[in-house]
């Protein structure tokens, strides 16, 4: 015998134990169904990308042309668990091919600078280079920077990637596969610009569920600038 | 020949004995001085750091963050934020590793680190048994744990706070200066190690 207790349980009267009614069971199917079809997204406004294939040819092709970038970055580091954030900004250059600069102006200096297997890192007065070939961890770093600039992340076997779009950008979410990124990134989150595939954010998500993003902002795409920025 | 040899390792011998507290001699107690000066951290703090160690040199982000349960987290981040160690001191200085890289996860650097940081938050200082003594223009209140003591230093006539130290029976094993304002959040810190080369200089950021 059981009596309605209210639209979503109902009491079994011999025992008086409350029992989910059958409605919300079906609600539960129902949201699991949604919830596990390939196009929901857990990203507000953004859907799967309808046609894989296009987009990766489009994203290979158009990402290719991008020979330079200039531009200015914000970045909010936030240590969720302590509600804390730090925003940092700073300068960006990239030139094709693997060759990168990141230097932060405010409110630290540091800069970093990758000119194909070399790193240089410069804090105050303080420099410190590194062969990347014999730094597993900055090779793979290094690697994700450059494979995110130059669109080749999509060919990427250290990442299994999921991808989403918006009418201005797509998404794409990275899980990282091998062991020393899966220590560092639960996932990385790629932003890129619709019209011209460059860059707008990268986001890292630690394992613990704190987060770094980086914005770019005032991007200018192959313009000229002198090779001395990189050098080491 | 042979005999000064002898001698100079003699001389070398005595002289690595020698213990760096020996000028200190013990002294009754200025309760009020060691209540008003006695370092504690409190607040919240982004610091710039910078470490060499042992001809190495790495830098990164350290934030320092009293909790409302009076615990205090420090964390240290890299500059593009990724996280390499986050540690919980409770107010009566029981450590946890909320989470750690493995490249650091060694019983050594964890033991250094806590007991370091431990020292910067003035968290020995908690228990309020001090001891004094004095020697070269200088007071020295120490508090002693498991293994060694932890002091803090200040000038003669007790006007400001110099210096907090770990050390043995006879060794120093860490100094930590404050070049800047002083407690409850310093601007800048520095801590020496005097058993191996490591020097850590913390400075803080104003932030945006």
């Amino acid at each position: 015998m059981y009596e309605l207790t209210s639209y979503w349980m109902r009491t079994d009267m011999s025992t008086g134990e409350k029992i989910l009614t059958g409605r919300v069971f079906w609600l539960l199917v129902a949201a699991c169904c949604f919830f596990c079809t390939p196009g929901f997204s857990q990203y507000d406004g953004y859907h799967a990308v309808s046609n894989l294939d296009t987009f990766k040819q489009r994203f290979k092709t158009e990402s290719s042309k991008v020979l330079s970038i200039e531009s200015s970055f914000v970045q909010d580091k936030v240590l969720t668990a302590l509600t804390e954030k730090i925003t940092s900004n700073g300068k960006f250059w990239f030139k094709r091919s693997n060759k990168v600069r990141i230097e932060y102006v405010s409110p630290f200096a540091y800069t970093m600078i990758m000119n194909g297997d070399k790193l240089l890192l410069r804090d105050g007065q303080k420099e410190n280079r590194v062969n990347v070939k014999s730094n597993k961890l900055f090779q793979q770093v290094n690697r994700i920077v450059l494979d995110c600039v130059q669109g080749t992340i999509l060919d990427s076997k250290d990442f299994s990637v999921r991808y989403f779009e918006n009418d201005k950008t797509f998404l794409m979410e990275l899980t990282p596969k091998t062991k020393i990124m899966l220590e560092f990134f639960q996932t990385i989150v790629l932003k890129v610009d619709s019209k011209n595939f460059s860059v707008n954010s990268i986001e890292m998500i630690e394992q613990t569920g704190d987060r770094t993003t980086i914005s770019f902002l005032d991007k200018k795409i192959n313009t000229q600038f002198a090779d001395a920025v990189f050098a080491l | 020949m042979r005999c000064s040899l002898y001698s100079f390792a003699f001389i070398l011998l005595l002289s690595s004995c020698a213990s760096d507290y020996k000028h200190l001699q013990k002294s009754s107690g200025d309760v009020a001085c060691a209540q008003r000066i006695v370092p504690g951290y409190s607040g919240t703090s982004w610091y710039d750091a910078s470490i060499d160690v042992t001809g190495r040199h790495m830098s990164g982000l350290l934030l320092i963050k009293s909790m409302p349960d009076s615990s205090n987290r420090v964390v240290f981040t890299n500059e593009a934020g990724i996280t390499f160690f986050d540690f919980s001191f409770s107010k009566d200085g029981d450590f946890k590793i909320i989470t750690v890289i493995k490249q650091l996860n060694r019983k050594s650097v964890i033991r250094t680190l806590s007991r370091d940081f431990a020292l910067v938050l003035g968290l020995p200082f908690n228990s309020g048994n001090f001891e004094r003594f004095t020697g070269d223009e200088k007071v020295y209140y120490g508090v002693r744990q498991k293994k060694g003591t932890a002091y803090f230093i200040t000038n003669k006539d007790c006007a400001s706070l110099q210096e907090l130290e770990w050390g043995t029976r006879r060794k120093r094993i860490v100094s930590v200066r404050l070049p800047g304002s002083g407690y409850p959040a310093p601007d800048r810190i520095e801590l020496d190690h005097h058993t191996f080369s490591m020097l850590i200089k913390l400075t803080r950021i104003k932030k945006e």
